[in-house]
């Protein structure tokens, strides 16, 4: 079988095919390439009128899909009208639940102003109005009025007590009385004793009288002063209520098309009315002094007439777009602060604090999945808003803290919003399974690839998108063989000649670091090797694992042979990837055979190192061998397969092949050629079927051996059907065009067996037999001489032939 | 009637408060403490000291009746003895807290005579003499001083009106050291004056239509037959006679 030609060892972009000197030529990318049914649902779940269309846009992260999305919004949001401001209010009838008002873009940051304006306005004019002559002169005569009421009262008590003889004395707290003498003074007890006993009882019950006449007088007073405090009180309330109205009036004719604004200013009318003595240096006379308590703090008590403006919307020119990046419950929903206050943490209204859905209200909000879901509370609470359409700040944090606190419970505010998940697509396959209530919330689902088909258009998008990204990262040009290099290095990336990766953050870092070696080459555009430099850096900076692997095998530590021929033995292909970095190592795969059940034994699952996949393709050759080789006899082989030296988890089916080609030269005793290095997966027909990474492997192969130094016919034995994805490195296809190393595409068990054992497979004749001298024959041969030994001992067993 | 304890030269005044032994509103020290510093001059705080209280209490079946609650009590000499001593004490440490305040001399003596005594009696005609009520109104509004001028035979009410204790006493400071009516610069705008004839019960009907609370009276004004005028203006809460000399 023929190897590969070079040229279809890596799809190569012609720089010819571009019309520009540089990027810098090229304008800005009309849309993302390849984005296409992406960006439809996006728009389609942006439009989209009712409950629940919101999108989840799913795809790998690096692709740009934020950076698309937030595009798409922005430019949907300039044809959206400017949702309106929210504020928190005090609510004064009942404090706990603050009132939220929404007003018109821009005019929330009025009524703020207004609001303060009123204040200090009242602040200003109460004082002013109850020190006006006419209305100190309205409290003095209704205080005069009392006071004369007492005198008067008491004047009259004294004049009678005097009348009676008896005289009224004043003490340090009170009143006493002592009888007159006839010289208008106090009679000496002594002359008191001297009058007869009769008159001694007359004056003692007068005496006596008076004090119960005084007690009754004086209990009156208290009274008194109450309807005294009343009236002054109701002054007070005419004057306060004149001024404040008149205030709160031109401040109305504002908001005369916003009735909620018009019934809080009606309240905050009413309630500076009510607490006017807290507006007045000194509180006006008359106010019951309790109003006030001691330790007022009036600062903080004006703080009710604070506007709490939440939204402003004044600078919007159209809907908001809300990009969270972290969203915690705090940053979705707002929170409430609190502060700390005689050793309690207490909140008002003006504590309330905007979360994201808050100002994107109206608008967008762009939002990660998966931090979302990391969030404490934020999912619950996320969708709580979502399906009530209403954000509720509730105090779920406050649930789990030892504070002792006072808290608040604000009125929802209305929400109305489109919201854009972000996440991959294992966050969405696990939302739908695992949240029955995901689907609807989330009914659109915006599905961004991760490769591209690779076409002439798509590459002189890719050009464009290029053109972009240096634009942006304020990077060098690229030259058209720079674009070139790039295209092949998506291509490699999206593992595949015929695709395109969508990994914009890999392109843009390919850039950055390309521009930086033109820089040190001097070069004005980024050429085609500052590309190859970059991309060889970047795995340089990575190599350290694959170079100790490499060199493993290269001091004979870990045993793979790249010459001479072995029986059962073959190297297999496996990907060994990081986060930052996937290369190929070659592995050996040794097979044995004997007599047996008929039994495949995957040592590497028998000793749980192997996971199911790699089992299933254990498990698929072995019905492959007993299909081909023993469809009408028991199969009666006992065979291992292993990873030699091989201590971590082996997966995947890639190695099914080479397993396969192991036990079947096992079984006919065939060397198997160690230069050659196998991978691909095999069915149970015998057809070989693609794998991945298979531009890794051979790389992985083609490093041992150019190590060792090439000796003839080394090469790589692929699937045919992995063709199409050979991008391989420029010294592999060089080593394929000098024919050092050379990649057999293959498509059958037999077109395998046969490059790596020399030996025809033969194809079974019209007698149902393989042809003479062919490996299938021997292979044949074999397990029917295994088969017979199983039917002989079973006879023998049944004791129906001696020994 | 005891000898005043503050000796002084005799052409020097002094401020005498006169106290009643039943009390006296808290503004009125402040008032004559003004006063004494405002000339430089001593305080003395003289107390009358009413024998018919203890004579009342030697009575068993008189009793006290308090003005707030209107409850009675007993009234007996050891409570006369009690109050008397309680309110020296007050008195004292108020005085001492003025004279501290305002780096004058300050004294307290018991006296025993009516108001009158005091009002006509034989106190030298440099002191500045100040009564007041026996009680506050508990009002903090604003207060409105009379003041009748005398210098230059010009007879003229001034009222002064003013928002606190404070500023009032500043203004009747003033008034008492402007000395004539052209020269009341500073007084609080709503200061007004009016012409009043040179008789006592003129000067009461002007100061009682504009409700003032301080009268500053000459002298002069104050014969023999003034005490009635005198004392009704005193019978209500939260009044004051300022007589200059």
């Amino acid at each position: 079988m023929e190897a590969l030609p070079p040229e279809s060892l890596r799809h190569r972009c012609d720089p010819a095919g571009f019309a520009f000197a540089s990027t810098a030529e090229l304008p800005d990318p009309a849309a993302h390439p390849g984005q296409a049914r992406a960006l439809e649902a996006l728009q389609m779940g942006m439009r989209m009128r009712g409950n629940g269309y919101n999108v989840f846009a799913c795809g790998p992260t690096g692709t740009g899909r934020r950076r698309l999305i937030q595009a798409e919004l922005r430019q949907e949001a300039t044809t959206r009208p400017i949702p309106g401001d929210w504020c928190y209010v005090h609510n004064f009838a009942l404090h706990s639940q603050p009132v939220a008002l929404r007003l018109p873009a821009g005019r929330g940051q009025r009524l703020r102003e207004d609001m303060r304006a009123l204040v200090q306005d009242v602040q200003t004019a109460l004082p002013a109005a109850f020190g006006r002559e006419e209305n100190r002169n309205r409290q003095e005569e209704i205080e005069e009025e009392f006071q004369e009421r007492q005198h008067q009262v008491l004047s009259e008590f004294t004049a009678r007590a005097l009348e009676s003889g008896i005289l009224v004395l004043e003490t340090q707290s009170g009143f006493t009385f002592a009888p007159k003498d006839e010289h208008g003074e106090a009679m000496q007890p002594a002359l008191f004793q001297q009058l007869p006993e009769a008159e001694q009882e007359s004056i003692k019950a007068r005496i006596i009288a008076l004090q119960e006449e005084l007690q009754r007088t004086l209990r009156q007073f208290p009274i008194w002063f109450t309807e005294m405090r009343e009236r002054l009180r109701a002054l007070n309330r005419e004057i306060a209520d004149f001024v404040v109205r008149h205030l709160v009036d031109e401040i109305l004719g504002r908001y005369e098309d916003l009735a909620d604004v018009q019934a809080y200013l009606g309240q905050v009318a009413t309630d500076i009315v009510d607490n006017a003595p807290v507006f007045m240096p000194l509180p006006p006379q008359g106010m019951p002094p309790g109003l006030l308590p001691e330790g007022f703090d009036k600062a903080e008590f004006l703080h009710r007439y604070a506007v709490n403006l939440l939204v402003d919307n004044q600078a919007c020119t159209g809907a908001p777009v809300e990009m969270l990046d972290l969203p915690s419950l705090g940053n979705l929903l707002g929170r409430i602060e609190h502060r700390a206050q005689m050793g309690t943490f207490m909140t008002d209204f003006t504590l309330i604090k905007p979360g994201a859905l808050h100002r994107a209200n109206g608008g967008f909000l762009i939002v990660d999945a998966r931090q979302i879901l990391m969030q404490p509370f934020a999912w619950e609470a996320f969708k709580r808003a979502l399906q009530g359409r209403e954000i509720k700040l509730d105090a779920s944090e406050l649930q789990f803290s030892l504070l002792t606190t006072v808290s608040i419970e604000p009125m929802p505010i209305p929400l109305d919003l489109k919201v854009v998940l972000v996440g991959e697509r294992w966050l969405l396959y696990a939302l739908e399974r695992g949240d029955p209530e995901f689907r609807d919330l989330f009914k659109i689902i915006a599905d961004f690839d991760d490769v591209v088909p690779r076409t002439r258009d798509s590459e002189r998008e890719y050009a464009s998108t290029f053109a972009h990204l240096a634009r942006t990262a304020g990077t060098r040009a690229l030259s058209p063989a720079a674009v070139a290099a790039m295209i092949e290095h998506c291509s490699r990336l999206a593992e595949d000649a015929q695709r395109l990766t969508t990994h914009v953050h890999s392109m843009e870092e390919l850039i950055r670091e390309a521009d930086y070696w033109a820089i040190s080459a001097n070069h004005d555009r980024i050429e085609r090797e500052d590309i190859q430099q970059a991309v060889q850096k970047q795995q340089q900076r990575v190599d350290r694992i694959r170079e100790q692997m490499h060199e493993s095998i290269s001091r004979g530590i870990r045993l793979i042979a790249t010459d001479g021929a072995v029986v059962g033995q073959i190297n297999g292909l496996s990907v060994i990837a990081t986060d930052s970095i996937a290369f190929g190592m070659p592995t050996r795969i040794t097979a044995i055979t004997r007599f047996g059940d008929g039994r495949v034994i995957d040592i590497e699952r028998e000793t749980e190192l192997g996971g199911p996949t790699h089992t299933k393709g254990v498990l698929i050759l072995s019905n492959f061998l007993a299909r081909r080789y023993a469809s009408d006899i028991p199969l009666s082989l006992a065979a291992s397969l292993t990873f030699e030296q091989s201590y971590g988890m082996v997966d995947g089916d890639s190695a099914s092949l080479a397993e396969l080609c192991a036990l079947l030269s096992s079984l006919a005793e065939v060397p198997i050629l160690q230069r050659y290095a196998v991978t691909g997966s095999i069915n149970q027909q015998g057809e070989v079927q693609a794998i991945g990474g298979v531009n890794e492997k051979i790389e992985g192969f083609f490093e041992i051996c150019r190590t060792r130094g090439f000796v003839s016919g080394q090469g790589v034995i692929i699937p045919a059907t992995n063709k199409e994805h050979l991008m391989l490195r420029e010294d592999v296809v060089e080593a394929a065009a000098s024919g050092q190393f050379n990649i057999h595409a293959v498509s059958t068990v037999d077109e395998a067996i046969a490059l790596l054992t020399g030996r025809e497979p033969g194809a079974r004749g019209q007698d149902g037999r393989f042809p003479v001298g062919s490996l299938n024959r021997a292979v044949a041969y074999k397990l029917a001489q295994y088969s017979r030994i199983r039917q002989g001992k079973s006879l023998q067993a049944a004791g129906k032939i001696g020994d | 009637m005891t000898e005043p304890a503050l000796s002084r030269p005799a052409d020097k005044c002094r401020v005498v408060l006169a106290l009643e032994e039943a009390g006296a509103p808290d503004f009125l020290f402040e008032l004559a403490a003004l006063l004494a510093r405002a000339q430089s001059s001593g305080l003395l705080a003289q107390v009358r000291e009413n024998v018919d209280l203890g004579i009342a209490a030697a009575l068993p079946f008189v009793q006290q009746i308090d003005r707030r609650s209107a409850a009675s009590r007993a009234w007996t000499p050891a409570h006369v003895s009690q109050a008397r001593a309680r309110t020296e004490r007050q008195w004292q440490q108020r005085l001492a807290a003025l004279g501290r305040a305002n780096l004058l001399q300050a004294e307290l003596e018991w006296v025993h005579g009516s108001r009158r005594d005091f009002l006509i009696g034989g106190l030298s005609s440099h002191d500045v003499m100040v009564f007041g009520s026996r009680r506050d109104d508990g009002q903090a509004g604003e207060l409105r001083i009379a003041a009748v001028c005398r210098a230059h035979q010009v007879n003229q009410t001034v009222i002064a009106a003013a928002q606190s204790m404070s500023e009032a006493m500043g203004a009747g400071v003033q008034v008492l050291q402007a000395g004539r009516s052209d020269s009341f610069e500073g007084l609080p705008p709503a200061a007004r004056a009016m012409r009043v004839e040179e008789s006592l019960e003129a000067v009461m009907a002007a100061a009682a239509a504009v409700r003032a609370r301080i009268l500053v009276l000459p002298r002069t004004l104050c014969g023999p037959d003034a005490s009635g005028a005198v004392e009704a203006f005193l019978a209500r809460p939260g009044r004051c006679i300022v007589v200059m000399p």
